[in-house]
């Protein structure tokens, strides 16, 4: 409470909280502290956002934010940096992003909304914005549709919220899914509430029956109940037919058609036995069977929804849209469509830009970040003439590139499409309650045929018949069906609050058949920074040092910049550097002060080092040929790499190592978390990674870099961990939301847990159809018997899941995330 | 015996009419966001209030 | 901001809420919670110690019963919804009222209606039917006022500037469509004379049409508005979402759906047919769970606010009306189990479960709203916040004396009718025994009376200083809201299709409610053609009707049941379990809710007219420890003959067997059979010439022929 009213006051501006950001109240001490007139942030970015809300009078949004109990949010990127949404005004991407002429209308998916402060800062920005007519903001999926003035000045709405710290990026009308999932979801919605509807009033008018509502009344409700049970079975049972259909032509049982087979069966004998005045109608167990049905799968799609509402968008390759282009006749630069690009064309780009194309280089020579196809963040150099591959950085100074290939025909195109391809028929293998399905119709088949002539030849064939499909409507695994989703919807939730956004309940049914799980090295094991591990700076004289700063600051390369943001601070009377020189993949040198420095790189490593650093590169500086000092570069292992590793050997999984990365540097990994070096493949091509991961077969694949795209989709479960680039996301079963291994753990128990618990439901819906089965072909079951027994077993089944998950929850002690 | 007809037609209208209700909430897309009309109605007034306040505060007390 | 805004004015325009008519709202509710909880306490003395009508006829519990009840639920219970309506409305929808002259109307008109009820239910002009005693110039007039309401509403959604209907504006909906047909369906009367009015059901029939209305009186007048209410203050007073918007959108469709059909669980062990009552029943079962669904909804959305439970008065009321509606809809599905039924009904512990609703759901959410609206709108801070606290206190306390001390009562009677010796025979055939027996906690239950209305005094008090030390004279604030011409209230689609779909979306709803109505209802009007008509039941004699509604006027019914249940302990303290034909001519039917006194319904011919006369001129020189009212004016007042012709024409109209020559001689017959009467009074007391053509003699008839009119014999004579 005291700390909610000391930021309120903070709004005001009155007091000052000791210990927090005004914005977004981090802890604040004497590192990240940053003052100005008297108010203390963390960041720039916190400073700037809050100055400007006070400008605008919005500091509300403060007070409402503390409302909320919420004291912490995401400090905003510095707005400085982030994408310049200045293309989106240039008219050649109207047509990609705006959805709707009038109004002027464009998506875009907004991060970092928090409560219902954001909801109001955000929708308050037609106020001062005049570019923007009206915009209405969708917290359940995170996006806002932005009505703009015919001024068609796009950029205003993701440069305004850039300003307050969010980020906003342009949905492109047709990688906008959210539309068409709502339509889809509206259809489903109707056609639950045409079956609750229907199944209501059936129900209602049974139990009067049932009641002992006799003569005219039972007469009349007997055809009601058949009437109402018409759109049941027609437009609301069509996703069933659909689906039935569908695994007719593609030859592979899904568990709907026994659930066809039931609903036809049952309506077509009750309408019979009515019409005949026979006593064994179902249209109440039929139509609340299809109702429940429609329910679960309704509430597992929207679990599903949500989640991948949830699915952060990865930063991907080609977020930005447009690209400078060399028009040779006006000999200059201009802004264009990324798709519309042509091989031959030149393009260049800035520092830290992404080619969108393969090309050659065109400029002198630039440091090139290949990260993409190797996962490695460390530059290569490459001189003019050489090939750059599509989604490596530029990580120099501006570049000219001329296109040799564009978008498919790119090499990571080419593994794009691969990647694509392998995704799709993973996910259409056929589910657990599917081949449970087919099993089932082919028993329930067989047994109905047999026992129809067995008790045919004794009671006649019209008895005989009755039986026979009593028999069949009560073994209907009625239950089975519609409580299946629905444990996996819980399960998808419950994980979801561990951190695990599940795309596909189908994982659970892979999960515990995995023998082998396979690592990316950099950013999945190890940090995946490259930074100086380890340089005593203090026994390098002053006048050594600055000369090394001087000389450093000349080149771009990042071992470069590690060592100059390291010798930040010393920049006073920096001295003169003369015959500077780039020794190529090796180091520079330099003379300065009157000597001559070289700072190279050192093939031997072996030295012995901090247990989770893991060394990339040594380099000496020798001062006129003397070697005074040695600064080691390099990555760290995640802190709970090792144990996560040890723990998953202990369960008896075989564990690899993948990366793109130079064999001392995997094997270094390999040795410190224990794993075979046989294991440990290193200088893996994108395409190879998944060859490996799909020989061992039985696999899990974790990951993070679009190198690893391949290896995710063609492995049994593939899991993209945080900060994953969006074609992996894509691609990969599971997106893990924090940043450590651990979570792994967690969701292995999840898969182990949720398979207990359909084997326990199916054990249960056999033993219950067999029971009732039986019953019916001896005649015992009638229609009231049927209405109790059906509703029962669905009861019970729902509460052994709901047992179940109560059992990840405390298994892993987890509360819900707000 | 009419009666009981009445009764059928009229059951089939209540089917038909609470149909009618929902679909026309759902498909006018009333429940597409379940989310945002929880925060905004808290909104609904809140500048309202806020500038009583500043009115109150320059008219002193 | 503002300057900001300069630039943009296309974007938003300023508007002004109605809250003056909010303002009315609330000062009307204060003033008739006060005369309603009056009114109550009275009736509550009055069954302690009956001479507190003062002998005076107006003030006599079966007058004032109906008036509190009335006052309750539509002066009280409506205004606070009215208020909260208009209030919240215009907030939700961004717009000011449709308009501000139908508004007013609506607030007049109420009002007016309300005095109407005031005057006329003192004097006696009652249908006899509970909570819709108004006789018919009322009835119209409710229907018009209602229907303006309708149309104010409607038009504001009509031109709203948010495209989204808040789950609150949806219960607001269900309220005005449902709470219309109800009343209509329920208020087919023809008139005899100006306040004089005959119901077109009779018997079963008018029973179901009645519960099927008194229910969902219950369901649509003091559970989905306040449900809208809820949805909307508790998350504002809270300053927090509400727990999941999702589960309350499921709420109101479950709850809409079901709760119509609810109504036969009023009837349960009567002479209804058993499928009819078993639907009842399962269906209030059902009610179960949506009902919770809210009250969790309510209650969590109160989560990681608790601090303020302990701060915030206004918190306080939310939480224990919220933890009220949901003891009231458990304990309301397990009253309506059969058995459950058949111990309760017809005793105090219906009366304690009625008033756990009314006053800890009802009143306490309209004591929070009213304390979180007046310093709102008169735009100042509350008077004093201990009073506040003191109010929730002693209300509470006196809350929980009424529900404990009803609750023992109840179980208490309830157990003792039930009681068969060994012999089998009743423990305490006299009725009187098991009245003794209460009596105690009917003081309990004023003292929790007393309780309840002293803290409300207290807010009257309270909101009555901060109103009058507000801020004069300052004008409403404007409201920046998105212009109309701006599309971000309803992005792609056009807003004239929009509100055409919602106004036939409405019209439809109507249909559905109505249709749901009808064929609850129907089936049975039509259910005498399916009794075995093996017996054969005559219409009253003229006297004997004038007789009955001599009954009607003095609300006799809400003491005295006529509905023997198919219960043995009834069927022995009774006599035979009342039928369906007995009561078939019955305009309107008197099956009665309560039993403060004993059943009726075969009263007649057990006891001599002239122990009748004593009786009702003073009970207690029959039974000594008696609490009923004397009615000595009965003995004063002369029959209207005259209009026995009229009412007798009427009842034919609607059914009921009589010929021409009935009708047209029904002046003198009654005169005749009156003059039998007092012939035979007179030679055993010739003291008594003043009650020649009095109304006692009307009266006694009736009663001496209750239970007579269905041959064959036997039916009558069983309970000798």
């Amino acid at each position: 409470m005291t700390n909610t009213t000391a930021t309120r006051e903070n709004a005001s501006g009155e007091v000052l909280p000791k210990s927090r950001c005004l914005h977004c109240g981090e802890a604040l001490d004497s590192s990240n502290t940053i003052e100005s007139s008297g108010k203390l942030f963390c960041c720039n970015g916190c400073r700037s956002v809050y100055e400007l809300l006070g400008a605008l009078g919005l500091d509300d949004y403060y007070s409402i934010r503390e409302t909320r109990n919420i004291l912490k949010t995401t400090p905003p990127a510095d707005p400085a940096s982030g994408e310049d949404y200045g293309y989106l005004d240039s008219g050649s991407f109207t047509d990609i992003y705006v959805r709707d002429e009038k109004p002027l209308t464009m998506n875009f998916y907004v991060e970092g909304i928090e409560c219902a402060a954001c909801l109001w800062l955000i929708e308050k920005i037609p106020d001062f914005v005049p570019e923007i007519e009206s915009l209405s903001l969708n917290m359940s999926d995170n996006t806002a549709t932005v009505n703009f003035t015919s001024e068609k000045k796009f950029s205003s709405f993701p440069e305004a919220i850039k300003k307050f710290g969010y980020r906003a990026h342009p949905l492109k009308t047709d990688e906008d899914a959210s539309g068409l999932k709502k339509r889809e979801n509206r259809k489903s919605l109707i056609r639950l509430s045409i079956a609750a509807v229907c199944a209501g009033n059936i129900m209602l008018l049974s139990a009067a029956i049932y009641a002992g509502a006799g003569g005219v009344f039972e007469e009349q409700f007997m055809l009601l109940n058949l009437v109402l049970s018409l759109p049941v079975i027609t437009y609301c049972s069509l996703p069933f037919y659909k689906n039935v259909l569908g695994s007719i032509r593609t030859g592979r049982a899904t568990v709907d058609i026994p659930i066809v087979f039931v609903i036809f069966a049952g309506f077509f004998i009750s309408a019979y036995n009515y019409l005949t005045g026979s006593p064994e109608v179902y249209f109440d167990s039929i139509s609340m069977f299809i109702f429940l049905l429609l329910a679960s799968r309704y509430f597992l799609r929207t679990v599903q929804g949500r989640l991948s509402d949830r699915e952060p968008l990865g930063q991907s390759l080609f977020s930005s849209n447009r690209i400078l282009v060399r028009d040779d006749s006006a000999k200059q630069f201009f802004y264009q469509p990324v798709e519309s690009l042509e091989t031959g064309q030149k393009i260049k780009l800035a520092r830290g830009g992404r080619f969108p194309a393969d090309g050659r280089l065109h400029s002198q020579r630039a440091e090139v970040n290949l990260s993409v196809l190797t996962g490695e963040n460390i530059p290569r150099t490459v001189s003019k003439g050489e090939v750059v591959y599509a989604g490596s950085i530029l990580d120099s100074d501006e570049a000219v590139l001329e296109v040799t290939g564009t978008g498919g025909s790119t090499r990571i195109g080419k593994i794009l499409e691969e990647v694509e391809n392998n995704y799709r028929s993973k996910i259409s293998h056929s589910t657990y309650s599917d081949r449970y399905a087919t099993v089932f119709t082919l028993a329930v088949g067989v047994i109905a045929a047999l026992s129809f002539f067995a008790v045919s030849s004794y009671y006649g064939a019209s008895e005989g018949l009755e039986r026979t499909i009593a028999f069949i409507l009560i073994s209907c695994p009625c239950a089975f069906v519609f409580v299946l989703p629905l444990s996996f919807g819980l399960f998808l939730k419950s994980a979801s609050d561990n951190g695990i956004l599940i795309k596909d309940a189908g994982i659970f049914d892979k999960l515990p058949r995995v023998r082998n799980i396979f690592f990316d090295k950099t950013g999945t094991l190890t940090n995946g920074v490259y930074r100086i591990l380890s340089w005593d700076t203090d026994s390098l004289p002053e006048p050594d040092r600055r000369a090394v700063l001087a000389i450093e600051r000349e080149s771009e390369h990042p071992v470069a910049r590690a060592i100059v943001t390291r010798l930040s601070g010393e920049e006073v009377d920096i001295p003169e550097v003369t015959g500077f020189r780039h020794l190529y993949s090796k180091g520079v040198e330099g003379s300065a002060g009157g000597h001559h420095y070289s700072l190279t790189a050192e093939s031997d490593l072996s030295r012995p080092n901090e247990i989770n650093e893991i060394i990339a590169t040594r380099i000496v500086i020798r001062k006129d040929g003397e070697p005074v000092s040695e600064i080691l570069l390099g990555d760290s292992l995640k802190e709970d790499a090792k144990f996560v590793v040890s723990e998953l050997k202990k369960r008896g999984y075989s564990l690899y190592i993948i990366s793109g990365d130079k064999e001392s540097n995997v094997r270094q990994v390999a040795y410190k978390l224990e794993i075979p070096l046989e294991n440990a493949f290193s200088e893996v091509t994108p395409e190879r990674k998944s060859e490996i991961v799909r020989e061992r077969g039985r696999s899990m694949m974790i990951g993070d870099g679009l190198n690893d795209a391949g290896a995710l989709s063609s492995s049994d479960v593939g899991v993209a961990i945080q900060g994953s680039v969006g074609e992996s996301m894509k691609v990969s079963d599971a997106y893990i939301l924090e940043n450590d291994l651990f979570t792994i753990l967690n969701l292995i128990d999840h898969g182990a847990v949720i398979r207990e618990t359909v084997r326990r439901n199916t054990a249960f819906s056999i033993t219950y159809n067999i029971a009732g089965g039986a019953f019916a072909l001896m005649g015992f079951i009638d229609p009231l018997a049927a209405a109790v027994l059906m509703p029962l077993s669905s009861v019970l089944l729902i509460a052994s899941s709901l047992y179940g998950q109560n059992k990840t929850r405390t298994r892993e002690g987890a509360a819900p995330r707000a | 015996m009419n009666i009981i007809f009445l009764t059928l037609g009229v059951s089939i209208a209540i089917a038909l009419v609470f149909l009618a209700a929902f679909i026309w909430a759902a498909g006018k897309g009333q429940y597409d966001d379940l989310e945002t009309p929880g925060h905004r109605m808290l909104l609904d007034d809140y500048d309202t209030d806020k500038k009583k306040q500043q009115a109150k505060e320059e008219t002193g007390k | 901001m503002s300057d900001a805004r300069a630039g943009n004015a296309a974007i938003t325009e300023n508007i002004y809420y109605d809250d003056d008519i909010v303002k009315k709202f609330i000062y009307a509710t204060i003033f008739w919670g006060a005369a309603a909880f009056v009114v109550g306490l009275i009736a509550a003395l009055e069954l302690a110690y009956w001479p507190a009508n003062l002998e005076l006829p107006w003030l006599t519990f079966g007058r004032i019963r109906p008036l509190h009840t009335n006052a309750a639920i539509f002066a009280f219970g409506g205004n606070i919804i009215f208020a909260g309506i208009y209030h919240s409305t215009q907030r939700l929808l961004k717009t000011r009222n449709f308009s501000d002259f139908l508004s007013n109307f609506h607030f007049w008109g109420w009002q007016l209606i309300i005095v109407g009820a005031l005057v006329t239910l003192p004097l006696g002009y009652s249908h006899g039917k509970e909570y819709a005693e108004l006789e018919w110039p009322l009835d119209i007039a409710i229907a018009v006022v209602w229907v303006v309401f309708a149309v104010n509403f409607f038009g504001t959604i009509a031109i709203r500037r948010v495209r989204h209907l808040y789950v609150a504006i949806w219960f607001y909906i269900a309220t005005i469509v449902t709470v219309t047909l109800l009343h209509v369906v329920n208020s087919i009367e023809i008139p005899v004379a100006m306040l004089k009015s005959y119901p077109v059901y009779a018997g079963v029939q008018d029973a179901l049409v009645q519960w099927w209305y008194g229910h969902n009186a219950v369901a649509f007048f003091l559970t989905t508005p306040f449900l809208g209410l809820m949805y909307y203050y508790v998350p504002k007073a809270a300053n927090r979402p509400i727990y999941s918007y999702r589960l309350s959108i499921v709420h109101f469709w479950s709850l809409v759906f079901i709760y119509i059909w609810a109504g036969p669980h009023h009837l349960l062990n009567t002479a209804l047919p058993d499928w009819a009552q078993t639907l009842g029943m399962i269906f209030s079962l059902m009610l179960w769970a949506p009902s919770w669904g809210g009250m969790i909804n309510g209650l969590l959305t109160l989560r990681g606010a608790w601090t303020k439970l302990r701060t915030d008065p206004i918190i306080k009321f939310l939480a224990v009306a919220i933890t009220f509606y949901g003891m009231s809809t458990f304990e309301g599905p397990l009253l309506s189990i059969k058995s459950v039924s058949s111990l309760a009904h017809y005793t105090d512990w219906i009366i304690g479960h009625v008033h756990g609703g009314t006053l800890g759901w009802n009143g306490f959410l309209t004591f929070g709203i009213i304390y979180y609206l007046v310093p709102r709108l008169w735009n100042t801070k509350i008077y004093s916040q201990r009073m506040m606290n003191w109010h929730f206190w002693i209300g509470l306390l006196g809350i929980l004396l009424y529900y404990i001390s009803m609750w023992a009562s109840g179980i208490t009677q309830g157990l003792m009718w039930r009681a068969i010796g060994e012999n089998g025979q009743l423990v305490y055939p006299d009725f009187v025994e098991t009245v003794m027996r209460i009596v105690p906690l009917y003081y309990v239950r004023f003292a929790g009376g007393v309780l309840f209305l002293t803290g409300f005094l207290l807010l009257i008090y309270n909101v009555w200083i901060t109103i009058a030390r507000a801020p004069r004279g300052e004008k409403a604030m404007a409201v920046e809201v998105p212009a109309r011409s701006s599309d971000v209230t309803d992005i792609g689609t056009g807003h004239r299709k929009l509100e055409a779909l919602s106004v036939i979306f409405t019209v439809l709803l109507f249909i559905a409610v109505l249709a749901g109505s009808i064929i609850e209802i129907v089936p049975t009007l039509a259910i005498f053609k399916y009794l075995p008509q093996t017996t054969k039941t005559e219409p009253y004699t003229p006297l004997e009707l004038a007789g009955r509604d001599i009954y009607i006027k003095e609300g006799c019914y809400v003491c005295h049941s006529q509905m023997i249940r198919k219960l043995p302990y009834d069927v022995l303290r009774f006599g035979a379990n009342s039928t369906l034909e007995e009561s078939m001519y019955d305009h309107p039917f008197q099956w009665g809710s309560k039993r403060t006194g004993p059943d009726l319904a075969r009263v007649g011919g057990k006891y001599p007219d002239m122990w009748h006369l004593r009786h009702m001129i003073d009970p207690r020189v029959i039974t000594p420890r008696s609490i009923m009212p004397a009615y000595p004016w009965l003995a004063a007042v002369k029959i209207d003959y005259n209009i026995l012709r009229k009412k007798l024409s009427v009842m034919k109209m609607l059914g009921v067997p009589y010929n021409n020559e009935d009708v047209s001689n029904a002046d003198i017959n009654a005169e005749k059979q009156a003059a039998v009467i007092y012939e035979d009074l007179l030679t055993q007391d010739p003291s008594l010439e003043s009650v020649k053509d009095t109304e006692v003699i009307a009266i006694i008839a009736y009663l001496q022929s209750l239970g007579k009119k269905t041959s064959p014999e036997g039916v009558a004579s069983s309970n000798r």
